[in-house]
């Protein structure tokens, strides 16, 4: 029972994770009809910067203060240099293009730090643990983790219902055109929302830093399990995003923790170690191949 | 043999869309080479009836029969392949291939499935021939070879009609096919469809009055997703209803009438 | 890059003839000048051509997005590394109760490994096709790496190290692809067949379907189309072909690991079609030889070769979509009115 509280509370820190990258991803496709490959880039660049100024300061509020502009202004420089050319072109064009700067960003970081990945540690302020219950300690840093990615979903829902930029946003969401008509400069806010994509991305990226390694190339596997966050949720959903999320944290994380165990019920004890992690690991493909059954859209399908 | 009844009926059509509601129990029927009209004011559901009649937009409730046999849960294609010949509104042919293969890939999809890997189909004459027939019957046979995409709008309506003719179809859905046309083009495609008049039968949606009064057999009028009057055109242009909902407010009535 | 008008058809005949004449005088050509090495770079370069243009097929012609084709590629390697790993241990395969016997012969190995390719490829393309667009690209992505997720959990044929495969798969119980030129020309004989194949295939009712569900999805259904099932069709095909360049490409290099259908092969594989030419058939094959000649001669310049690629990558997409096929021999055939073009 504690160890599945755990790894409920690790499935749903995943789940924040992959929640702060699928929100970006999905606001851009579903306001700019993007699919940007290069999402996984922005996060590592998070993760790096994050990294490298933690090391230098032994702060990880200073890291995570140059983490976020950094992502964030990389985000506009590629919209602007790059995807802003891409809007109106098929979605072969975006993959490939985006693919191109994914080659780019991996090899550069080799080059700007080496391929020594870089490990930094859990600040000290939350490096300790808490009984969430009675004999269930939890590092306080994976809570930390949990509590920023509700507060940035709370954050993001009052920014898009409730706020004019949102009202902006969704505009441009809807029609181009009239948007354009009411006097809402597109190109600025797209290259806005483009950058609030890319920071969270680097939000995301920095946290990760002390509970993985920061080495080029980390970007993608976050990024595939992205993918599956959004289909699930419906593309261009913050809602299904967040929902999405969740699920497919938690699923992976308890697959990963029980079904070996589980498949021991029924087979021997051999078989079931290895059909489980074989199992495991497709657990959260096997929820997409569900829900597309069920609808291919996703979950929330549309806006909202 | 059934007894010659209805060829499509509709009957209690009814969708919603979130708080829209597009059709309202909708009736009516299309008899065998009739030319059945369907107009109503922009928005009163004219679109949203032929799509779910063609099979791209699933009712909420009621049933669609083409020759006493139910359709309503069919697949487009199925539907296409039972004798229901589509034009869009907004005109949709295939672009890169030739005005030719357009019209051979309908005949082909009539003759049973594509699994045939090896032959030429742009050589196969059972599919060629009839396509060019059509193409004649329409007056496209003059550029044949063209790119489908690079025709003029008139001819690409054309291009259309000819798809939807090469599978022989019973019953035929126009979804305003003079939209974007000029005078002279209008006036040829009347002449096109009054040529195909009692051949088969066409539910038409269109606005130009001119055009619904020397093609229809009967009309329905819709408005707000209902139906305001169904009957033949005399009748409906004398309808006090009509004329208050429809024609009188858009003050296309004085036209012909 | 400006496109040119398209060369007339018995012009094209000449130059893609030519081509094959070129490759085919390559393994003596790079041994007189002795740099025999070249016939293996060769090699692979013909392999990725093949699983290029399997692609081509789906993409180019049936405008399926498919960002997982290196999955394909993967389970054909597989098949052909673990039926070799089970011959040397001279155990059997158990696959649900039923013993499969390891082995090494090609005749029975490759159409093997083709179909079960292929069967992945339905599967996959049964769920994927139900989805279109945006969706298409990104769950073909996330099913090729549930499968490289897999093959990395199967410790019994090494996980995350692969097989190492003791020699390439006999023939009639012949070692002849032991031989480097041999191997060649096999690989080469393999992919004029593909071309040719697919060459018919897209001028024949299927192929014609095919490109017009690209053009007009909508259109294609009201016509009485059920476009899905030919679709699938194409997929599965295209996912046999790309499982024999898995099995070529095992067979070459005598080793098999999930790297094979790493995410990023299946972007190299739609930049490989893009770069020479989508729709085309014989554009992905220069596009292969561009792309493999492109990494060898940075490769010499910088370790850190992709910071280079990259953006070269991304100039291509933005100013010369036509890819090299439109720019040496034309752009993508239109449609004759009576298919004389065919080339």
């Amino acid at each position: 029972m504690l160890l599945f509280v755990e790894q409920v509370l690790n499935g749903l820190q995943l789940g924040v994770m992959l929640f702060l990258m699928a929100s970006g991803l999905t606001l851009v496709f579903g306001i700019m009809g993007l699919i940007n490959l290069a999402h996984g880039s922005l996060y590592m660049i998070g993760a790096y910067v994050a990294a490298t100024v933690t090391l230098h300061t032994d702060s990880f509020l200073l890291g995570l203060a140059a983490a976020l502009p950094a992502a964030a202004l990389t985000g506009a420089i590629i919209e602007r240099v790059v995807m802003a050319r891409l809007y109106a072109r098929e979605h072969l064009d975006q993959v490939l293009a985006t693919f191109g700067l994914i080659l780019f960003f991996n090899d550069l970081m080799v080059i700007l730090w080496g391929r020594q990945p870089l490990f930094m540690n859990v600040p000290d302020a939350l490096a300790g643990t808490v009984e969430v219950l009675p004999g269930a300690p939890y590092p306080v840093f994976r809570l930390v983790i949990i509590a920023v990615g509700l507060l940035v979903a709370l954050g993001l829902w009052y920014l898009i219902t409730r706020t004019r930029l949102g009202m902006r946003i969704r505009a441009g969401a809807s029609d181009r055109e009239t948007a354009g008509a009411l006097g809402i400069d597109i190109a600025l806010l797209y290259t806005g929302v483009f950058a609030l994509g890319a920071m969270l991305a680097g939000l995301a990226g920095a946290m990760a830093g002390p509970i993985l390694a920061v080495e080029a190339g980390m970007g993608e596997s976050i990024l595939i399990l992205t993918f599956v966050v959004v289909v699930i949720g419906g593309i261009g959903s913050v809602r299904g995003a967040l929902i999405g999320a969740l699920l497919v944290g938690v699923v992976d994380t308890l697959g990963r923790a029980f079904l070996p165990d589980l498949l021991a019920l029924v087979l021997d004890r051999a078989t079931a170690d290895g059909a489980g992690t074989s199992l495991s690991t497709m657990s959260v493909y096997i929820l997409m191949a569900a829900v597309l059954v069920w609808r291919p859209k996703g979950l929330f399908p549309g806006h909202g | 043999m059934r007894a010659p009844g209805p060829l499509l009926e509709v009957e209690g059509l009814s969708k919603a869309f979130g708080g829209v509601t597009a059709s309202d129990a909708l009736s009516f029927t299309v008899m065998p080479g009739e030319v059945h009209a369907l107009i109503g004011p922009n928005g009163a559901g004219k679109t949203t009836a032929v799509a779910q009649i063609a099979g791209e937009l699933k009712p909420d409730d009621g049933r669609i029969r083409l020759d006493g046999r139910e359709i309503s849960h069919l697949p487009v294609h199925r539907r296409a392949l039972l004798g229901l010949g589509r034009s869009f509104q907004i005109t949709s042919v295939l672009p890169d291939f030739s005005v030719l293969d357009n019209v051979a890939l309908a005949v082909q999809a009539h003759a049973g499935h594509s699994f045939r890997l090896i032959r030429n189909a742009r050589r196969d004459a059972r599919l060629r021939d009839p396509a060019r027939a059509m193409l004649t019957r329409v007056g496209l046979a003059a550029v044949a070879g063209r790119a489908a995409g690079a025709l003029s709008h008139g001819e690409k309506r054309k291009l259309e009609l000819a798809m939807a003719l090469a599978g022989h179809p019973r019953l035929l859905l126009l979804d305003e096919p003079m939209a974007g046309m000029g005078g002279e083009d209008s006036a040829r495609m009347v002449e096109v469809l009054q040529g195909l008049k009692g051949t088969v039968a066409m539910l038409l949606v269109e606005h130009d009055m001119d055009v619904v009064f020397a093609l229809a057999d009967r009309i329905t009028v819709l408005d707000g997703g209902r139906v305001l009057a169904t009957g033949d055109p005399e009748a409906v242009r004398a309808d006090p209803a009509v004329i208050a909902a429809y024609l009188g407010e858009e003050g296309v009535a004085c036209q012909p009438c | 890059m400006a496109e040119r008008a398209p060369l007339s058809p018995r012009v094209r005949l000449g130059l893609h003839l030519l081509g094959l004449l070129a490759l085919a005088l390559l393994p003596p050509l790079l041994t007189l000048i002795d740099e025999p090495f070249y016939v293996t770079l060769a090699t692979r370069v013909l392999i990725l051509a093949l699983a290029a243009v399997s692609l081509d097929l789906i993409l180019g012609y049936g405008g399926m997005v498919s960002f997982g084709h290196a999955a394909f590629v993967g389970v054909g390697g597989y098949v052909t590394g673990i039926l070799a790993h089970h011959a040397f241990m001279g155990d059997p395969l158990m696959l649900f109760g039923l013993a499969v016997p390891g082995m090494n012969e090609a005749l029975i190995v490759w159409p093997l490994a083709m179909a079960v390719s292929a069967v992945a490829a339905l599967l996959i393309g049964v769920l994927s096709l139900r989805t279109g667009g945006i969706h298409f690209i990104m769950i073909t992505l996330a099913f090729a790496q549930m499968l490289y997720y897999l093959l990395v959990s199967l410790q019994a044929y090494g996980g995350d190290d692969g097989l190492t495969l003791w020699g390439r798969n006999t023939v009639a119980g012949t070692d002849l692809l032991a031989d480097r030129e041999t191997f060649y020309y096999v690989c080469l004989g393999l992919l004029a067949v593909v071309v040719l194949a697919f060459r018919r295939l897209v001028d024949s009712r299927f192929g014609l379907v095919l490109q017009g569900a690209r053009q007009n999805e909508r259109r294609m259904r009201a016509l009485g189309v059920p476009v899905t099932r030919y679709r699938l069709a194409a997929f599965t095909l295209a996912g046999a072909v790309a499982g024999l360049a898995g099995v070529l490409s095992v067979n070459q290099a005598e080793f098999v690991s999930p790297t094979l259908l790493h995410w990023t092969h299946s972007g190299e594989l739609l930049v490989v079609v893009i770069l020479g030419g989508m729709g085309t058939l014989v554009g992905p094959v220069l596009g292969a030889f561009v792309l493999m000649g492109l990494e060898e001669v940075l490769a010499g310049v910088t370790e850190h070769w992709r910071v280079i690629l990259g953006p070269v990558l991304v100039l291509v997409v933005l100013y010369a979509r036509a890819g090299l096929h439109g720019w040496v021999i034309g752009p993508r055939r239109h449609a004759d009115a009576d298919g004389e073009g065919a080339s």
